[in-house]
């Protein structure tokens, strides 16, 4: 396992980490969006995140080790939020309208859990610098 | 306590020399592939920059983090050579 290695696993977890603050400001921006090209309100996206070993020929410990990647972004299967409302464009016969399955609450709790997960893997890059800068000093004197 | 002879020791100098021995490659290959292999990543790193610079579709962490090994391998390569350097003045300075 070298070091750099290190690098590119914890790469891997910043990459995963931005592309889900993507999908928040995604479903933040389209909290209250009523019209998508598909029809029907805005469906809140939520990523899907997979460990990826791909050392097959590694060491027995090189193989425990696994990246992440977010493998798909799929919709929310929570039906949309009725709100009666029938002065809206988007109402229907009823006066209600669907507005997106997005509880703006939670996306406030992904975004903080999200930028708490990309600064420890940013502390990860940090402290593998750190030691192998430790490391060239044993060599360095 | 134990004390073992001085007896005649594993000549490393003559192993460690620039000939290639059997089966093996010379310190010198080795120095120069571990320079290409520096040489890379400071490739590497320039081609990041460039792409983040011109807009293109890159991380900006992948960047930093191409930057951030390049440096960690410059810096091995360069304690490498002073040890290097500081080896040959040691033998240069021998009194004869």
């Amino acid at each position: 396992m070298n070091i750099l290695d290190t690098f590119e696993i914890t790469a891997s977890g910043l990459t995963a980490q931005r592309l889900r603050l993507q999908t928040v400001a995604s479903n933040m921006a389209n909290a209250r969006t009523t019209r998508t090209e598909e029809g029907g309100p805005y469906k809140r996206q939520m990523p899907v995140l997979q460990a990826v070993r791909d050392e097959p020929f590694g060491t027995e410990l090189e193989r425990q080790m696994a990246r992440v990647e977010i493998v798909a972004i799929k919709e929310s299967t929570e039906p949309p939020v009725m709100v009666y409302d029938p002065g809206h464009p988007d109402a229907d016969e009823e006066g209600y309208v669907a507005y997106p399955n997005v509880n703006i609450l939670e996306e406030m709790v992904d975004l903080m859990t999200t930028s708490r997960t990309f600064e420890a893997n940013a502390n990860v890059i940090e402290v593998t610098e750190m030691m192998a800068t430790q490391a060239l000093e044993i060599g360095g004197r | 306590m134990k004390v073992t002879s001085i007896g005649a020791p594993q000549s490393p100098i003559r192993n460690a020399g620039g000939a290639n021995g059997p089966g093996g490659t010379g310190f010198s290959d080795k120095l120069s592939s571990a320079i290409d292999r520096v040489s890379d990543q400071q490739l590497a790193a320039d081609d990041k920059l460039a792409q983040l610079a011109s807009g293109q579709d890159v991380d900006l962490h992948g960047t930093m983090i191409a930057l951030e090994e390049a440096d960690i391998t410059l810096r091995t390569m360069v304690t490498v050579r002073d040890k290097v350097v500081s080896a040959y003045q040691e033998i240069m300075n021998m009194a004869i």
